[in-house]
């Protein structure tokens, strides 16, 4: 038989054990402790997919991981006109694919034959755009999508005709409610589906290749034209992965060219229009110069009708000097090496 | 009523401690360190990614980076973070605190202007670092273009360059403006050079001059973007936000801390509770188990003792009933004995008494017819054969009538005593009419149930004794009674005679024993045989106290119960 002081002995070690868990045990706070895991680095740095870091310009991601069935709603969605108020505009009426997502034309065109205020830049690799719109007045693609839809000079809807219309089509019924599981549409939805189908227009193009060590990519007159964008400065505005679109530039830096092109409207005066700083005046957002060979006519008011004289012209309102008409070939040559290809083809071969 | 009250006092205590030890569970629980710890993190990514970001925009600034996109996404990143400390100290530490709330707004404020601030200047920082790029070389290919032309003029124009590419330069990495007047004078006098120099020349001089003014005027304009975005307090602000998370977690903490003492005492308490109860039936199971061992013990013990006590009894029984048994033989055999004595007794005394009336009848005869032939002397011994033969007759009638005593016993009645003394004192009428005798009833005699004939014997032997061994010239006796137990009396005949030394207290009821010499004293000593026989029929007792030379008292009961129905024999 066991003792009472073996019973007490027990009691009192139990007691020690029991007190130091207490006393020592609280954690003392944080800096010891590993941090908890929150990404650092954003999915789409494109910093982070250094194959030459040095580059300003950095290639595409080879992959964007989405939601398929978004894309494929929100390319539907891209497609209908029923966004707009006469069912006769679709998001691809001026961001048309096959067009390098663009329209060709110098201003869009809106509902009811309206001309808009500024050229249609394309709708491929926007998701690499800081912000949207020329002025950046928006932050997001999806923040984007309300522009055009709501615009009295471009589809002039309203959101609740827009869900209205899309709820009598049983197809978008079922699809929205397999997506966002729940039984009405909501505008924040349709914006949602559009955004990430167009994160989805990515064209990766053969100076991707180069930039990822595929000498052979580019050709001896491409290559130079490279250089030649980066001995003459066109690259310290655009840069990046998407050769532009994460800043923005006052248009006519070294000379003022609106002045020189006359006629100035609201829509020029750019990112002043949003935020009212006098030092917004005139700037724009950076455009992207991947299959810029494809966009024509050039800049936000659509006035240059030739890739050559738009290099030109950045040449002489934004670096303050001409090139020779062999430099501004070569140039142009680099250029077309940021045709990219969309679903396999490229997309300056789309039907 | 207190124990009614006893055990809804212990469920009170129970419930109690129960909902003390919940809530302070619950309340020791008040400081979320997992989810403290994630915002600590979420503030030191703030603080790092602010870093990162500051970083970013000198290496822009210097050169070192050659594209923006990290910096919106730098920003970006910020944003969410930031946004992710909007969502409340509550769920963190069990309440809010408004100036934490409030900091995380200025902090999100802050990184609004930082945002404003940022987006101005990449394009300032591209157009620097463009002129910055351009004006070297454009300088350069000037100088080489001067050295090469053969006016003297242009060569003065050398080492304005020179100085211009360094001073400008050297402007471009210092703080100061101090250079800027310099460089201006130098580039107005290149200005008023160049009107000598062929056109092509001129036009790289306005380049060159356009770029040079660039770089003042965009240095300045970058430095203060950038000194303005790095002096924001963005990490003293990240800092005294964790100060003040710290200290509220500590404040948590802490208060929770004294939940945990109370917690830890209530479990110890707990425990104590368990240990001492532990104890307590542990002691108790073993007092339990003892008792049951010293019981078990006591009850084989008793057990044992019992069975040997039984079977002792059982001898015992066994025993007596065979001691019963033969006592039961002895006494059956005694009693056949005596009647075989009695019988023996009465036969012989009855068949002897025939020869000797024959003996004396015919020594009568002789006597009487043949008295002078036989002469003195054979008439002396006829006559010693005479008395001889008449004293045997004697001995034959006592033996018969003691004998006779057991045989044949007489009818109860009722008697009055005190006349049967007066019968008895008649039987002596000649010698109390001597005057030497004097009988004395002292109290009044009682009336009883006996046998009248032989309670008569019993007072005349008595008295006929204390007259017989009398030896005082004045002989007394006296008679008295008394009650004795329950009904019963007690009689006591007493003389002033010569008294009768103690040994022969019990001889002398045996028969025919007699104190003193045969020829002293007349009679056959079967008188006080007689006399116990009947007072023992009577289921009373006799006996004797004497004191030699003073005088004798016989006493005798006659107990009640067998006064009335005395049993026949």
């Amino acid at each position: 038989m066991k003792k009472p002081w073996f019973y007490l002995l027990w009691f009192l070690t139990l007691c020690v054990i029991a007190f130091g868990l207490w006393r020592f045990s609280p954690p003392e706070p944080a800096r010891k402790q590993e941090p908890a895991n929150i990404p650092v680095a954003a999915t789409n740095t494109p910093s982070a997919s250094s194959i030459s870091s040095s580059e300003p310009i950095q290639p595409l991601p080879l992959s964007i991981a989405l939601d398929e069935r978004k894309v494929s709603l929100g390319n539907k969605l891209f497609h209908d006109p029923k966004l707009s108020t006469n069912n006769t505009i679709s998001c691809a009426s001026c961001h048309d694919l096959k067009q390098a997502g663009a329209d060709g034309r110098r201003l869009s065109l809106g509902v009811l034959g309206q001309l808009g205020d500024v050229n249609s830049p394309t709708v491929f690799n926007s998701g690499f755009n800081f912000k949207q719109f020329w002025d950046g007045r928006a932050d997001t693609l999806e923040d984007q999508v309300d522009g055009p839809v709501t615009n009295p000079k471009e589809m002039d809807s309203k959101w609740p005709d827009v869900i209205q219309k899309l709820k009598q089509d049983p197809s978008y019924v079922s699809a929205f409610h397999a997506i966002y599981a729940q039984e009405s549409i909501d505008p924040l939805m349709v914006q949602d589906a559009i955004a990430t189908f167009e994160r989805s227009l990515i064209t990766p193009s053969r100076f991707d290749r180069y930039l990822r060590g595929d000498q052979a990519a580019l050709s001896d007159r491409e290559k130079a034209g490279y250089h030649l964008f980066k001995e003459h400065g066109c690259v310290v505005c655009h840069q990046g992965v998407n050769i532009g679109g994460n800043m923005f530039q006052s248009m006519g830096k070294m000379a003022d060219y609106f002045a020189d092109r006359g006629n100035v409207t609201e829509s020029d005066l750019g990112r002043f229009n949003v935020t009212k700083d006098p030092r917004d005046r005139h700037k724009f957002k950076v455009p992207t110069l991947r299959n810029v060979a494809l966009t024509a006519p050039y800049f936000h008011d659509g006035t240059v009708e030739t890739l050559d004289a738009a290099v030109q012209t950045m040449a002489k309102y934004q670096l303050g000097i001409s090139f020779s008409s062999e430099e501004t070939a070569l140039i142009v040559e680099f250029l077309h090496t940021l045709t990219g290809e969309y679903q396999g083809k490229s997309l300056a071969e789309q039907p | 009523m207190p124990l009614r009250l006893k055990p809804v006092l212990s469920a009170l205590v129970v419930a109690g401690a129960v909902i003390l030890l919940s809530v302070s569970f619950v309340y020791s629980r008040g400081a979320n360190f997992k989810q403290h710890n994630a915002v600590m993190d979420r503030l030191r990514q703030l603080k790092q990614l602010d870093a990162t970001l500051n970083q970013d925009l000198l290496k822009l600034r210097f050169g070192l980076l050659m594209h923006y996109d990290s910096i919106p996404h730098h920003v970006e990143h910020l944003r969410a973070l930031i946004g992710g400390l909007k969502e409340g100290s509550a769920a963190i530490y069990g309440k809010t605190e408004a100036a934490i709330d409030e900091q995380v707004l200025g902090l999100e404020r802050l990184l609004a202007r930082k945002e404003a601030v940022i987006e101005q200047f990449p394009a300032e920082n591209a157009t620097l670092n463009n002129s910055l790029r351009y004006f070297p070389t454009l300088t350069t290919q000037l100088l080489k273009s001067v050295k090469d032309l053969p006016l003297p003029s242009a060569r003065s124009l050398e080492p304005v360059l020179n100085e211009l590419l360094s001073r400008v330069l050297v402007y471009n990495l210092t703080a100061s403006e101090e250079l800027k007047p310099q460089i201006q004078v130098l580039l107005d006098a290149l200005t008023q050079a160049s009107g000598e120099l062929p056109p092509e020349m001129k036009e790289d001089l306005t380049l060159m001059t356009v770029h040079a003014k660039t770089i003042l005027t965009e240095k300045q304009l970058v430095d203060q973007l950038l000194s303005e975005l790095l002096s924001m307090p963005m990490a003293e602000q990240i800092d005294s936000l964790e100060a003040g998370y710290t200290a509220f977690y500590a404040t948590a903490d802490r208060r929770a801390g004294r939940y945990r003492l109370v917690l830890y005492v209530l479990c110890m308490a707990f425990l104590a509770a368990l240990v001492y109860i532990m104890l307590r039936l542990s002691m108790a199971s073993k007092a339990l188990v003892q008792a049951n061992a010293t019981l078990e013990q006591r009850v084989r013990e008793r057990t044992e003792a019992l069975s040997a006590t039984n079977d002792q009894l059982a001898k015992e029984i066994d025993q007596r009933k065979r001691d019963q048994e033969t006592l039961a033989e002895y006494s059956k055999r005694i009693e056949q004995s005596n009647r075989e004595l009695d019988d023996f007794t009465y036969i012989v005394s009855h068949d002897l008494k025939e020869p000797l009336r024959s003996i004396d009848a015919f020594s009568k005869f002789v006597v009487d017819d043949y008295a002078d032939k036989l002469g003195e002397e054979g008439m002396g011994y006829l006559e010693r054969v005479r008395a001889n033969a008449k004293r045997m007759q004697q001995l034959i009638e006592d033996l018969l009538a003691v004998s006779r005593l057991s045989r044949s016993p007489n009818e109860f009645q009722v008697v009055k005593i005190q006349d049967l003394i007066e019968e008895v004192k008649l039987r002596f009428e000649y010698v109390l009419s001597q005057g030497k005798v004097q009988i004395l009833v002292k109290n009044s005699l009682p009336t009883l149930t006996c046998d009248r004939v032989r309670i008569t014997e019993v007072f005349a032997n008595l008295i006929s004794n204390a007259i017989k061994y009398n030896d005082k010239p004045q002989c007394r006796i006296e008679i008295s009674s008394q009650e004795s137990d329950p009904g019963g009396h007690q009689f006591s005949i007493r003389d002033n005679g010569r008294g009768i030394e103690p040994q022969f207290f019990e001889k002398i009821f045996q028969i025919f024993q007699r104190l003193g010499k045969k020829e002293e004293q007349e009679g056959t000593g079967v008188g006080l045989t007689i006399v116990k026989k009947v007072v023992e029929l009577h289921k009373g007792k006799i006996w004797v106290e004497s004191t030699p030379g003073e005088g004798t008292t016989f006493h005798f009961t006659i107990p009640l119960t067998h006064n009335k129905t005395l049993p026949k024999d």
